[in-house]
């Protein structure tokens, strides 16, 4: 088990930068996931600390041990491809034991490390079979205990359930988590899906165009975003923003002509003047909806209802902007009805409108 | 309706194409197996009555056949065994690097194709003289060599290409080093690829003439022996059949069993 530093990692292939000046530590043992849309260079990241890529600058440390230099399999990491990479030519033993082999690790070692990952990964029937005999699942299992049969000091994952069906994700899912807890691997985990980030995460790194916007707790990423994107990334269906004016020296701010009082920690925060332009962040599900009017309440139009099972979901109006709102499954409302949504004051999320920054209200330090 | 004239249009050309092609070959074969009288006889009859061995037999108890054969067969391994060296390595690079000439290099590899062998005839033979090569086996190896590199180059590519990169990555961060990680992940599973393009060349080298011909004097393959016969030493007719039947069985069989590497080879898949 080893820490893993990412020391201002730049990569850049032919003009794009597709890892950017990264810096992220991660701690021994956690399970850090590296979150973001299609492109923002997760992949890259991963494949600089397995060192399959040569960086333009930066350096990885592992353990306390520079490895910028190191081959791939010199650094004490294993890895998970998202294409699972198992060798086609080879049985599923041999494919487990692969590894073991080339670090000439003796024989009796050997079988039972790998009767241990089999196990573990519920693969032990499958060891005589060709990678082509197997479905997705059980090629991905393989692919896992190929991993973990190395006992890495770090275990780097590249979205190894995107291949997977929904169901079979979900169990997956759990098993890696379960896994995670009991091998204590520091594991580095690649994912554009944000479910899965928050599921698995100790912490999230979110990143956009080869940067790390925000990294913390997956609680802290979901209530706290730090940026606009953040917001909108993470969440389904994301943070709403509307746009509205500070007032009383930030202790209210107007939303579609309805005046919404502040908490206290807003009013001395950096970037809240009176007068001043704000984005007000409001999850789907920090509303209270009323049929009637009430103070710190603004009005919007009910546009389409989704009953979703657990949750309904409305699309409603304010001010002509669209805006997702969840409520409870049996709650009656009709298309066209109008209501009144008062955000929770202690939910609500302000951001800087021109560049999309969360501000940081005081205290916040003190509420973690 | 359009559509079905086409297919009927596409079907009769093809048709064409193969009649041109195997036509020739169905009346060797049934030439190879009639008698030297039914040969010789006017007019001739098409099928072999009653089919003999004799006219086989006959061309394979002829001076020189099995030297030259065997001469065939040491000049194709060593061909096989240059083309493979050199195109498999050209193969991997152009299947796994970026650099700069890449699409060059590509279009180099095949533009050595449009020139014409018969213009290098001359200096070719004249060099070799001069340089000890001349009527040696190796020496015709080298050529077919040059002539089949073009293809070993594409096949091989086109067979790496079909290695992903990240099971090479893999076996690397299991521990392999580079050479450690082609040697026991990306060449297993290319091998039966690579063997594709040994074959080909077999048959390339098994089938050239021009070449073997005039480097050539007493250490003759089989296609330049026959030739020879043939053009010069005025073989009968029976020798003629015999001969051409004998040189196209091998390279007929060798092609149907790897079409289906050839056929991917362009893009097409057969299952
Ligand atoms: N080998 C390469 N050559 C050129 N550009 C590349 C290469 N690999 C990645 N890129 C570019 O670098 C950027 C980051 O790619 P990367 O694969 O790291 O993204 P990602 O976050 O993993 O995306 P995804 O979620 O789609 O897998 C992209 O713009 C991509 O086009
Ligand atoms: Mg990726």
């Amino acid at each position: 088990m080893a820490t893993v530093l990412l020391d201002r990692v730049t990569k850049r292939f032919g003009r794009v930068r597709a890892v950017d000046g990264v810096t992220l530590e991660v701690r021994d043992g956690e399970f850090m996931v590296l979150l973001g849309p299609s492109g923002c260079g997760k992949t890259t990241a991963l494949r600089c600390v397995a060192g399959l890529e040569r960086m333009d600058a930066g350096r990885i440390v592992i353990g306390g041990e520079d490895v910028t230099d190191r081959q791939p399999g010199r650094r004490g990491i294993a890895m998970v491809f998202q294409s699972y990479a198992v060798f086609p030519h080879m049985t599923v033993r041999d494919n487990i034991t692969f590894g073991l082999r080339i670090r000439k690790t003796p024989a009796e070692e050997t079988r039972q490390r790998t009767l241990q990952a089999a196990e573990l990964l519920q693969i032990g029937e499958l060891l005589d079979r060709y990678p082509a005999q197997l479905s997705g699942g059980q090629r991905q299992r393989v692919a896992v205990a190929r991993a973990i049969v190395m006992q890495p000091e770090v275990l780097l994952m590249d979205e190894p359930l995107s291949n997977l069906d929904a169901l079979l994700r979900l169990q997956m899912r759990a098993e890696l988590k379960r896994l995670h807890r009991e091998t204590r691997a520091t594991t580095v985990y690649v994912t554009h899906d944000q479910v899965e980030a928050l599921s698995l995460g100790d912490r999230i790194a979110v990143m956009r165009s080869g940067a790390i916007v925000q990294c913390d707790t997956p609680s802290a990423i979901y209530n706290r975003p730090a940026s606009t994107f953040v917001g909108g990334f993470i969440g389904s269906p994301p943070m709403n923003f509307f746009g509205g004016t500070v007032e009383e020296g930030g202790r209210s701010v107007r939303v579609a002509g309805t005046v919404l009082g502040l908490e206290e920690r807003w009013a001395g925060a950096e970037g809240i003047r009176a007068g001043g332009e704000v984005l007000v962040g409001v999850r789907p599900e920090a509303f209270e909806v009323t049929t009637e009017t009430r103070a710190g309440a603004f009005p919007a139009v009910v546009v389409v209802i989704e009953p979703l099972g657990g949750t309904t979901l409305l699309t409603v109006s304010v001010d002509g902007e669209t805006a997702k709102v969840t409520v409870a499954p049996d709650t009656d409302h009709d298309p066209g009805q109008r209501v009144w949504l008062r955000p929770l004051p202690d939910r609500l999320r302000l951001m800087e409108p021109g560049s999309g920054r969360a501000v940081i209200p005081t205290q916040e330090g003190a509420r973690r | 309706m359009a559509r079905a004239a086409r297919t009927a249009l596409l079907a009769t050309i093809a048709t064409l194409i193969a009649a041109w092609v195997l036509f020739p070959i169905l009346l060797i074969s049934l030439a190879a197996f009639s008698s030297r009288a039914q040969l010789y006889s006017w007019p001739r009859a098409i099928f072999p009555t009653p089919p003999t061995m004799d006219t086989i037999l006959f061309f394979l108890r002829a001076q020189g056949v099995w030297q030259a054969t065997l001469n065939s067969l040491i000049v194709a391994l060593f061909t096989i065994a240059l083309a493979v060296a050199i195109g498999a390595p050209a193969g991997y690079a152009l299947s796994r690097f970026r650099f700069p000439g890449r699409e060059g290099f590509r279009l180099g590899i095949l533009a050595t194709k449009m020139f014409p062998a018969t213009v290098l005839a001359i200096p070719l033979a004249v060099a070799y003289i001069r340089w000890g090569l001349y009527d040696n086996l190796l020496g015709v190896a080298i050529v077919h060599t040059a002539l089949a590199l073009p293809f070993a180059v594409v096949i091989t590519t086109s067979v790496f290409i079909g290695v992903p990169m990240e099971l090479e990555e893999a076996a690397m961060t299991l521990g392999c080093t580079r050479l450690q990680a082609f040697l026991r992940v990306a060449l297993p599973i290319a091998l039966p690829g690579l063997a594709a393009a040994a074959i080909f060349t077999f048959v390339l080298s098994w089938n050239e003439v021009f070449a073997a011909a005039i480097l050539t004097l007493h250490n003759r393959t089989l296609p330049a022996l026959l030739i020879n016969a043939v053009a010069f030493a005025g073989a009968p007719l029976d020798y003629r059949f015999a001969g051409g039947f004998f040189m196209i069985v091998p390279a007929m069989i060798i092609i149907f069993i790897i079409r289906r590497y050839l056929m991917t080879l362009w893009g097409v898949t057969i299952r």
